[in-house]
């Protein structure tokens, strides 16, 4: 009778299981399977028009992709910029990023003074739109502070500052989830570990490298996997600082692609993709590299 | 000497914190001050004003310059024949709200439902599901843009409402982890002296479930909400038919040619009309908001 009931109840939940989940697999099958598929499948593919039915299809094309790809890559020079300030970008706002998101929030967990207010300040810059939030900063750095600080020219006017105002720009901007998230983990902690970490005479430099660093490590490792795995995604806001008209010195590998995309016709689609499953190819890997030295020399909790 | 130290031990202020609140503070004043000259410069006459006096008060409030944004705040539309005509504000709001709202609503219940079923659920399928979200996560499918592209208009889901919202039903994989260190955590005997007296897995989900994970919820919609409001990428390419208010911001910046809103003033007046509605609902739900949201790692 037990077991009858247990059975039962099983069937039950696998029923009531599948059904919630059907509509996010088959999101899931259609948009992350099959386009992955397709990306894959138009890397050996060309779109042609027949010229008597004048109908498009997409046709097998070898391997001629990816000696366009390389071709490209060596006469045009802009992709090497771009994946040049994809590295740069990654390593300033990542690492940078969250060493100041670690410290602020350490300030905010801690209570100290005017540590509610930072909270709402920190975080208001992630609600506004980034169309928002970059027009106010490309006006300001090329109206007002050249007259604040005295300067001939503009920090975006000028060459040799752009790209790095543009980083700045996002991380100064980007503090908001991350601040959220680790003072979120940061309350998680057991008060009586910090408080045994004091009794024992522990200095605040201590508790924070030995304890909370430790136990909120996930949350950091989060961050920078995922920092790691959109290396070649991260467009740094360049479509709203420039639109599609960014010059190829400051562009990145995430805004190439995506200009490229927004203009391109169904004969420029195989090359795209090729282009994209060959990213995927170097930054998988990395992404997966990153995570295992993570766990393997981060701190840990004992 | 030793008053100042008493004094500081006594409060407990460190250098850690001396120096942390000199960063803090600085960059407090580092987003007030360029939002107010902005504020400021978008009452500015442009040619008798901003380009003598970029940094200063204004010589006088142009009130109208906000009427000309109003006026001239527009956007492309694609027309169900193909042709494109421009749009107002009126009709932008309509599209942003349909799209940021369904959209979040739709993101967030997947999300949720995802993480209740591999938190709350002991099946080798929930194994299977939690590690594919997490590949999914950290590994990265780098332009997958082109044949996004090309599935959503074989499939019909292109420039469509109920496209759209298909195409956003996905899981979240911060959204999903959040949920399921929430879920997870609920004792067992609550769910269990439901089914004792008769409830299914549907009305424990909805019933007991669902309001004691609501704070991370409603959280998570919040910031769903915004991010789609904000969104103005996805409308650009996926929606001709329907730009968002999001969007317009980014034609009326930077792919507008009107001349009568080129200037400084007006391009910072535009985007503080966009900003209100944002700022508005940050200041009535910042709390919830800034509620305890946390993750934990890729394990």
């Amino acid at each position: 009778m037990k077991q009858a009931f247990s059975q039962n109840r099983k069937k039950h939940d696998i029923i009531f299981c599948l059904l919630v989940l059907l509509v996010p697999m088959v999101q899931f099958a259609i948009f992350y399977i099959g386009v992955n598929i397709t990306s894959l499948a138009m890397v050996f593919q060309k779109y042609e028009v027949d010229p008597i039915t004048n109908r498009g299809a997409y046709i097998f094309n070898g391997l001629n992709n990816f000696k366009d790809m390389w071709f490209q890559i060596e006469n045009e020079g802009v992709f090497g910029t771009a994946l040049k300030n994809s590295l740069l970008a990654f390593v300033m706002i990542t690492l940078v990023g969250i060493t100041f998101a670690l410290i602020f929030s350490l300030y905010i967990f801690k209570e100290m003074p005017g540590a509610g207010m930072f909270r709402v300040l920190l975080f208001a810059p992630s609600i506004l739109s980034a169309s928002v939030t970059v027009t106010i900063y490309r006006f300001f750095v090329e109206g007002a502070v050249p007259v604040i600080f005295g300067l001939e020219q503009g920090l975006l006017g000028n060459a040799e500052t752009k790209l790095g105002t543009i980083i700045f720009f996002n991380i100064w901007i980007g503090f908001g989830t991350q601040i959220l998230m680790y003072s979120g983990a940061m309350n998680g902690i057991d008060p009586s570990i910090t408080e045994a970490a004091k009794l024992d005479g522990a200095n605040p430099f201590v508790e924070f490298f030995y304890i909370i660093l430790p136990l909120i490590f996930p949350t950091i490792q989060t961050f920078l996997v995922t920092g790691v795995a959109g290396i070649f995604i991260n467009q740094i806001n360049l479509v709203a600082f420039e639109g599609f008209g960014a010059e190829g010195q400051y562009m990145t590998v995430g805004y190439y692609l995506f200009k490229n995309t927004e203009s391109a016709t169904q004969y420029e689609y195989p090359l795209l993709a090729t282009y994209g499953v060959a990213l995927t190819l170097i930054a998988a890997p990395l992404t997966l590299l990153t995570r295992r030295a993570l766990e393997k020399f981060g701190p840990s909790v004992d | 000497m030793n008053k100042v130290k008493k004094f500081f031990q006594k409060k407990q202020i460190s250098v850690f914190s001396i120096i942390s609140f000199i960063f803090l503070f600085a960059y407090a004043i580092s987003l007030i001050f360029p939002l107010l000259w902005s504020l400021m410069t978008s009452f500015k006459d442009y040619y008798n004003d901003y380009l003598v006096n970029s940094f200063g008060w204004p010589k006088e409030f142009v009130f109208e310059n906000y009427i000309t944004i109003f006026q001239h705040f527009i956007a492309p539309m694609e027309t169900a024949d193909g042709l494109e005509v421009e749009v107002g504000m009126g009709v932008m709001l309509l599209n942003s709200i349909w799209y940021s709202l369904g959209t979040a609503i739709v993101s967030t219940i997947t999300s949720f439902l995802v993480g209740y079923v591999v938190a709350r659920f002991r099946f080798k399928f929930c194994e299977i599901i939690y590690t594919v979200i997490i590949l999914q996560m950290i590994i990265p499918t780098v332009g997958t843009l082109p044949s996004e592209l090309r599935m959503a208009q074989s499939l019909g889901l292109y420039n469509t409402v109920y496209g759209m919202l298909f195409m956003k039903s996905y899981v979240t994989g911060l959204y999903f982890l959040s949920f399921y260190a929430a879920l997870r955590v609920i004792p067992k005997d609550f769910a269990e002296a439901a089914y004792l007296d008769g409830a299914g897995n549907f009305r424990v989900m909805v019933s007991i479930m669902l309001p004691m994970a609501s704070g991370v919820f409603s959280t998570v919609l919040l910031l769903n909400f915004i991010a789609f409001w904000n969104d103005y990428q996805t409308p650009m390419i996926y929606m001709p038919s329907f730009p968002t208010l999001a969007y317009g911001l980014w034609y009326y910046v930077n792919g507008s040619y009107d001349l009568e809103t080129s200037t400084v003033p007006m391009k910072l007046g535009g985007c503080m009309l966009m900003a209100m509605p944002l700022l508005i609902i940050f200041i009535i739900f910042q709390k919830k908001l800034l509620g305890n949201v946390s993750i934990g790692g890729l394990k």
